[in-house]
């Protein structure tokens, strides 16, 4: 037990952040389902409005701070230093330090359920709502308390990770041979180090209207409540980048081991990250449509977010040529890939429209957007989070995950996940606003909620199952092996799991794909590449 | 390992700018009147501070205590400086609760007063080995000082 609570080992780390993920998921889970249960039927009185404004709000809060992000750390601390031939992170206690800062900031925010009142401001809290005279309990310094503390924790695990990235590459491990997993990584990083600094500003403000009697966001006293949409958007929409630029990198890795193709356009994949980290600074304010800002600021800002389509599609037609023409193996984690592929497009293409200010103005906090949130974050990040799930889990424990289990959780989530999400676009159309704790029995309401709750009901069955997966075959599973996908990147090339030092001997590398190089003298790649240069 | 040390402090100053730039910006945003704030005994406590870099640099590369302790010295002699403008200011009833301008003011200056603090506490406690890592931050918050002073004073 000690050897967990004063872990400095980057995987034991990487571990507790999953494992602290995975518990604030079934928080943030039983938070979805009391609001599903809730819109079942108009009129339904199962929870009160107040309890279900701080249901909706923990949700938020949750599935974005305490789940997605800490479990692509945990990712991204467990599998760096694996995959660039390194034998720790360059800052382990640090490491540790930002682990902990990031839980006890999740236990903080979860104990304003104790006091009597959590926050119930919404993920974003917009002021003044969230000024005293509107919100006088002690939910949102909580809320805004914990933040602080997990901001603190996140941007300390990127430095680390920034470090590992620039000073423990094995030798020979050039920028550009490095994993794309890993670009994908350093460039979340960096942005995580320039955009949660503008969280914690936000907050910090807050704190000291709320605490201090301070009147930043006091309209009635001068201040300006739009000050906080501004600060907490220019961290609020890089964030979105955040947390579905690691999954791009899983799916990166995922793809080309299933297709048995070498990655397609790895310098395009590289830059285009790199240029949708750029453009995520230049688009907060398409949040903000539905403020008068005058009609050239929105156009701008419509275009800069419409322009971010193009480094993203030049992504998916990338994973797509990888496919193409690959002799493909459907294992769960390459159908995980696959639906991410599908869903995350469908997620990203309800954003393009609603980059236009008219469709903005039609539908702007109706359930469209929870649609489309939905889908960008679900059916992209958790979905590619899932096929990561399945592809590392026999390196991190030394067990293969049931293959027939994880076909049943599959098809059960995607059925589930449609289920529930799909129809929201269309209820979005109808005007349903969202959060809103009830809804009178207009035509359509209470048949589409009912098949959405319908299918959250499917989707917890799926994940149920694959929790149970998860457990037994911890216990029951096969022996994976070091390298069961007969994959190409170092993680592969030490032990299941691995040994404390990851590697008894560090290759020289001298492509992208070392380990083919490895199990290939006869054919290494860099014999017909042009090393460092494009593929 | 110094330059590993090095860099993560180069990223966590990055954030910090990042941090300080939007203070600095909504107290730029609001542009209250610094008619109460007092110039000329602040300059002297901020010129001190300036000369702390130069005997935390001179402490870092020959590692003496003298000059850590002259560093620690002048970095407190700021803090209490400090802190005696915000009672003379909040004495002229100036406040976070009075106007637009306590608000920002005390944020911004405060928020600054708390990372000298901590780098107070970091210079007494850290061994030589560190000491250029936390010299960094140190020169790092001289400079948003000297930013700030020029903001809100001059």
């Amino acid at each position: 037990m000690s050897g967990w609570l004063c872990a400095i080992d980057h995987k034991r780390v990487g571990v507790l952040y999953m494992l602290s993920a995975l518990l604030f998921f079934l928080a943030g889970g039983m938070e979805a389902m009391v609001m599903r249960a809730q819109l079942a039927a108009p009129g339904l009185k199962l929870v009160t409005p107040q309890i279900y404004d701080q249901v909706f709000t923990m949700h938020g809060t949750t599935m974005i701070f305490l789940v997605a992000m800490p479990v692509l750390t945990g990712f991204g601390v467990y599998l760096t230093p694996l995959m660039i031939g390194s034998n720790e992170m360059a800052l382990p206690r640090l490491g540790a330090l930002s682990f902990w800062l990031q839980f006890f900031g999740g236990l903080l925010l979860y104990f304003s359920f104790a006091t009597g009142a959590a926050p119930d401001a919404g993920w974003f809290s917009y002021a003044p709502l969230t000024e005293k005279p509107f919100s006088p309990s002690t939910g949102l310094d909580y809320w805004a308390l914990a933040l602080l503390m997990i901001a603190g924790g996140t941007i300390g695990s990127a430095i680390n990770l920034i470090v590992t990235i620039a000073t423990e590459r094995a030798p020979g491990m050039t920028m550009r041979l490095i994993p794309l997993f890993i670009w994908m990584t350093l460039v979340t990083s960096l942005m995580i180090v320039f955009a949660l600094p503008a969280l914690a500003a936000s907050l910090v403000m807050l704190l000291s209207d709320r605490l201090l009697h301070a009147r930043f966001f006091d309209a009635a006293q001068g201040g300006a409540p739009l000050l906080w949409q501004h600060y907490f958007w220019i961290f609020g929409h890089p964030e979105v980048y955040i947390l579905v630029l690691p999954a791009f990198g899983m799916i990166s890795e995922i793809i080309p081991v299933f297709s048995r193709k070498p990655i397609f356009g790895y310098p395009a994949m590289a830059v285009s990250t790199v240029a949708i980290a750029f453009l995520s600074y230049g688009v907060w304010v398409h949040h903000m449509f539905a403020v008068a800002l005058g009609r050239n600021f929105l156009a701008v800002f419509a275009a800069a977010s419409m322009l971010i389509a193009v480094p993203t599609g030049i992504k998916i037609f990338s994973w797509v040529a990888t496919m193409w023409g690959g002799a493909i193996r459907f294992t769960t984690s390459m159908l995980f890939a696959v639906a991410f592929l599908l869903e995350f497009t469908i997620g990203g293409l309800s954003g393009v429209a609603f980059a236009a200010v008219p469709v903005d103005w039609q539908m702007t906090d109706t359930y469209f957007v929870v649609a489309h949130i939905h889908y960008v974050l679900v059916g992209g990040t958790v979905f590619a989070l899932l096929a990561g799930v399945h592809y590392w889990f026999p390196k991190m424990s030394g067990r293969m995950l049931d293959e027939k289990l994880g076909r049943w959780s599959f098809w059960l989530i995607v059925a589930g996940f449609n289920t529930t999400f799909f129809v929201q676009h269309v209820l979005g159309f109808l005007g349903m606003p969202r959060r809103v704790y009830t809804y009178p029995n207009l035509p359509w309401y209470g048949p589409l909620n009912v098949i959405s709750t319908f299918g959250a009901g499917i989707l917890v069955f799926g994940i149920l199952l694959f929790c149970a997966n998860l457990a037994m075959s911890i216990y029951f599973g096969s022996a994976a092996g070091d390298d069961p996908w007969n994959a190409w990147t170092l993680e592969w090339a030490t032990a299941s799991p691995p040994p404390p030092q990851n590697f008894a001997e560090i290759p020289q590398v001298r492509s992208r794909r070392p380990l083919w190089d490895l199990k290939h003298p006869e054919a290494p790649d860099w014999s017909h590449e042009q090393v460092g240069g494009p593929a | 390992m110094r330059q590993r040390a090095q860099l993560g402090m180069a990223m966590f100053l990055l954030a910090e700018t990042v941090f300080f730039f939007l203070l600095i910006l909504a107290f730029l945003y609001f542009h209250g009147s610094n008619k109460d704030l007092h110039l000329q005994i602040t300059a002297i406590y901020s010129v001190l501070l300036v000369v702390s870099v130069f005997s935390l640099w001179r402490a870092a590369a020959s590692r003496s205590r003298k000059w850590l302790a002259v560093t620690i010295g002048l970095g407190a002699a700021f803090v209490v400086g400090q802190a005696g403008e915000y009672l003379r200011l909040i004495q002229d009833g100036v406040t976070m609760r009075q106007s637009l301008f306590g608000t920002t003011f005390f944020t911004l200056a405060g928020m600054h007063e708390l990372h000298v603090l901590a780098g107070l506490i970091a210079l007494a406690v850290v061994p030589f080995s560190a000491l250029r890592v936390i010299a960094l931050y140190w020169t790092f918050f001289v400079f948003v000082w000297l930013v700030i002073f020029i903001v809100a004073y001059i």
